[in-house]
């Protein structure tokens, strides 16, 4: 364990001194990280502001499950989500050969060697968005909600290191792909907006069969007391969700052929 | 020239079909992102006839010829060239007998070309087939025209962004940056007309709204942003003066930014 934590330690380590070399461009880019986050926020704000709304919503409740979002981007993307790039990249230059030789998991070695602090700017901006939108709600939460809510948020980051899993691992036989960030983007996007306002069909397949609900929707559903008793199988699909994607991706790790591409 | 166009272009086409499983991932994204401003809108609109004078299949409707002019002008001209200049590998294009901004814009016409063949009309038959969104432009000649200068905006803009490079040793922040404002000031994300009417104003004098939101505006038939009303025609030759301005800027950033240029990479 120990030795786990000092790689670890060491990976940060050397993320930060390798990004801190270009100081200027680090902060700009930790600020369009932040504002690039807000966007949602700000259409969300333009339709309410337009008069029109989320029939059953209001402005803050929607803008609490954006919030949501943002946070688990802000603590799970500066861990693990840097991997994706770092794979695409070793990949295709077919150098991901030294991360094989290493004494230690190579899924371990790819999430701690791919550290990156851009993303930190999600989390104060969700942290932000989270306090204005809980003080304009004016709702009492329970020790309860918050405690339900933390329990979903975990859930939460292993649905995006699922994610992440599968994005990455498809980079072992898709060599280069860029646009696996893409597809990602696309699907999360399901995530920011309530539940209610899609069909019967796909609110299921986004609960039950790939939880993306899981990701903001849900943990945010805890904090407005609006959980229904379908989070339980919610639960359970989050974890079959991720052993699938672990599984995933050390099947495509085969794929790997150091040819580069 | 255009013998140089004609075999750049044809080059990049050859070079990008190799990837062409990367392009068709738009077959899979397009049709995803349509899909959840089809959820959000139709839930939006519950109850509402109009809003900011777009009713729902008109709202569709700009979503999806957004997302079709996105095809035909998308670019990657500025990235390209502050990584050349990063690397110093833009010195092999100083010794060229042709500009390199020529260069990258007939690389330009090549990718869209792909493009064209296997992200736009795949993907306008998703919208056609599987939502029942018909785009048909408003006049076709003047929609054409529109996405042409739409084409040389973007184009142009972040040709500018790459040329940055010659005075910053990484732009990836400010282009970063510049990228973000260009999607939501062209109107990418949600129409200009839901901004407050004074910041509608402003981006009428700025770039961005040229790349995107007029051109969908010239295809949909009719043109407003911040009370203002013009013809189509007015608002394409506006267009076409934007376009020749950002050449302009262009070639002037470039004359003093080669000064700039050290050959030894960073």
């Amino acid at each position: 364990m120990i030795h786990a934590i000092k790689i670890f330690l060491s990976g940060v380590k050397v993320a930060l001194a390798s990004r801190m070399a270009y100081r200027g461009d680090f902060i700009i880019r930790l600020i369009v990280m932040l504002i690039g986050d807000l966007l949602f926020p700000m259409i969300t704000l333009l339709i309410y502001q337009s008069g029109a709304s989320f029939p059953g919503w209001n402005l803050y409740e929607v803008l609490l499950i954006q919030a949501v979002f943002m946070i688990a981007k802000g603590i799970s993307f500066p861990f693990f989500y840097g991997m994706v790039y770092n794979i695409l990249n070793k990949v295709r230059e077919g150098t991901f050969d030294l991360m094989l030789i290493k004494p230690c998991s190579i899924l371990y070695f790819s999430v701690v060697s791919s550290f990156n602090i851009e993303y930190i700017g999600s989390f104060f901006g969700g942290v932000t968005i989270l306090i204005y939108a809980l003080a304009n709600l004016q709702i009492g939460i329970s020790l309860i909600s918050w405690m339900n809510f933390l329990v979903l948020f975990a859930f939460s980051i292993l649905v995006l290191l699922s994610f992440t899993l599968i994005m990455s691992g498809t980079l072992f036989k898709w060599v280069g792909n860029s646009r696996v960030y893409e597809i990602f983007n696309a699907i999360s996007t399901f995530s920011l907006y309530p539940n209610t306002i899609y069909s019967k069909a796909f609110q299921n397949l986004i609960s039950y069969i790939i939880p993306i609900a899981m990701i903001a929707f849900y943990p945010a559903a805890a904090l407005l007391n609006r959980l229904n008793s379908g989070v339980f199988y919610s639960i359970i699909v989050c974890c079959l969700f991720f052993l699938i994607s672990r599984a995933f991706w050390y099947m495509m790790l085969k794929n790997y052929t150091s040819a580069g591409g | 020239m255009l013998r140089t166009i004609k075999g750049v272009a044809f080059a990049t086409y050859k070079e990008w079909a190799a990837y062409r499983s990367h392009m068709l991932v738009s077959l899979f994204v397009g049709p995803l992102y349509f899909l959840v401003q089809y959820y959000i809108w139709s839930s939006v609109y519950t109850g509402q006839d109009l809003i900011n004078g777009f009713s729902l299949i008109q709202m569709l409707t700009y979503y999806g010829i957004t997302t079709l002019i996105n095809y035909c002008i998308m670019d990657f001209a500025g990235w390209n060239l502050q990584m050349l200049i990063r690397t110093g590998r833009f010195i092999t294009f100083m010794l060229r007998p042709v500009s390199h901004r020529l260069f990258a814009f007939s690389q330009k016409i090549g990718h869209r070309m792909l493009g064209f063949c296997l992200e736009l009309l795949p993907v306008y038959l998703v919208f056609t087939i599987a939502f029942d969104i018909h785009l048909i432009p408003a006049n076709i000649l003047w929609s054409i025209l529109s996405i042409f200068l739409g084409f040389m905006m973007m184009f142009l803009v972040n040709y500018c962004i790459g040329i940055t490079g010659f005075w910053l040793t990484r732009t990836d922040g400010i282009r970063s940056i510049i990228l973000l404002f260009r999607n939501v000031f062209a109107g990418v994300f949600i129409p200009l007309t839901f901004f407050p009417e004074l910041l509608q104003k402003i981006l009428f004098f700025l770039p961005f709204q040229y790349i995107s939101y007029v051109p969908v505006r010239v295809f949909i038939g009719d043109y407003q942003l911040g009370g203002m009303e013009f013809t189509i025609a007015q608002i394409v030759g506006i267009q076409a003066i934007y376009v020749i301005m950002m050449l302009l800027l262009s070639e002037l950033m470039w004359r003093k930014g080669i000064k700039k240029f050290t050959g030894v990479g960073a």
